[in-house]
């Protein structure tokens, strides 16, 4: 068929009802009319090509499609790319209406290999993604990154991982040869941070090398924190009669842990003996002497419940009045 | 608050205590952050019988802000 001409004969305008179902037919509509209120079109025929070709620069294609009782189905089946180009301005909108199947729900399937680019590049945009099955899986694989991924989590409230999936859950960090600073930044003042590990059989292996900063100890951290105590007394002392150098009661609610604790004579040499004496429990706790005196880091920290009262009990046989001075040291939880 | 009540209720980070011969025990006071010690004495010290004699007040601004805490 020749190449169409806009209303070629000039003829008057017309309304043809027409329904075309021969095998082949070749037809050619001329519409020049300013206004068409409407122009039905049905193929019956199983094998229809129908091409719609605009070729004019200036033409405005406009669908609307409203009141529809049995819904609309595109199916796409080309292979090749499909493009959308969005360039107009303006608002794009998807509207997806209530219900779309039976369950009211969108389904969407992508086979095998698809590559699907979000880019989004304004300074405010919220991107929720929802996933309400209890039967979802989604697995990330991000392979051949050359710049690196970047979670900012920036949001307030409270952020979980549920870990309940069975198996290993690693963190490897390999070969990366500038280096990696795992930071965990608790900046609180009443951060805790538990580290429970219930199982009998568990390792905790730390290997530390060339380490710039020092791990603290509790006597370290109390010292720093200032939940560290020293207690000292002194006092005259007759020879062969034994005397309290010093006491202290443990406040209500807290723990005395004693570290070291000492005691000397000092006005001269003579035989010391101290104990380290309970008075609620009525026991004595650790024992020490010397010709001058003595003093005592324990390896393993006496532990003083709250409330309880704790001294140094101390003789001194040099024959002669002599003061005797005491230390006890510790940290109070 | 009176050092002696501090002393028994509230933990601190230095004791200094002055055994005299008539039973009595000088108490002196430090907890980090303060400006200076603060003392009391006591007769009967860890007993049931003990009596405050002599008691000063603590006065701290670090003091007062943990007590509002």
């Amino acid at each position: 068929m020749g190449k169409a001409k806009a209303d070629p004969r000039g003829w008057p305008d017309y309304t043809y009802p027409m329904t075309i179902i021969g095998q082949e037919l070749n037809v050619a509509i001329d519409i020049a009319a300013q206004s068409l209120p409407t122009l039905d079109i049905n193929i019956a025929a199983s094998a229809v090509t129908l091409d719609v070709n605009i070729a004019s620069s200036a033409v405005t294609l406009n669908i609307n499609i409203e009141s529809i009782s049995e819904g609309v189905t595109f199916n796409v089946a080309q292979s090749g790319t499909w493009t959308i180009n969005a360039v107009q301005t303006g608002t794009w909108t998807v509207n997806i209406g209530a219900p779309l199947d039976a369950e009211g729900n969108v389904e969407t399937s992508i086979v095998k290999s698809v590559q699907l680019d979000v880019n989004i590049a304004a300074s405010a945009v919220t991107l929720n993604v929802a996933i309400q099955s209890s039967a979802v899986t989604l697995n990330v694989n991000i392979e051949s990154i050359g710049e690196g991924v970047v979670f900012n989590v920036a949001q307030s409230g409270t952020w979980t991982i549920n870990a309940v999936q069975s198996g290993d859950w690693n963190i490897n960090i390999e070969s990366v040869s500038a280096g990696v600073t795992f930071n965990v930044n608790i900046t609180g003042s009443t951060a805790t941070l538990d580290v429970n590990i219930a199982g009998q059989a568990a390792n905790v292996n730390v290997d530390i090398k060339a380490q710039s900063v020092a791990i603290k100890g509790l006597t370290d951290w109390a010292a720093e924190n200032a939940t560290d105590i020293d207690v000292t007394g002194f006092v005259q002392c007759d020879s062969g009669v034994i005397c309290t150098v010093v006491s202290y009661t443990v406040p209500s609610g807290k723990t005395l842990l004693i570290y070291n604790w000492d005691a000397a004579l000092r006005d001269g040499d003579g035989q010391l003996y101290c104990s380290l004496y309970d008075v609620n429990a009525a026991v004595d706790l650790g024992y020490g002497g010397g010709v001058r005196g003595f003093s005592a880091a324990l390896s393993k920290p006496i532990r003083v419940a709250g409330g309880h009262t704790i001294r140094i009990r101390a003789r001194q046989d040099s024959g002669t009045s002599r003061f005797i001075h005491g230390h006890i040291g510790g940290v109070l939880l | 608050m009176k050092a002696s009540r501090y002393y028994h209720a509230k933990p601190v980070n230095v004791v200094n205590q002055r055994w005299l011969p008539d039973g009595t025990v000088e108490i002196i006071i430090y907890r980090h952050g303060w400006r200076k010690s603060y003392k009391f004495k006591v007769k009967g010290l860890g007993s049931e019988k003990e009596e405050i004699l002599e008691d000063e007040d603590i006065k701290e601004e670090v003091e007062e802000k943990r007590e509002e805490t």
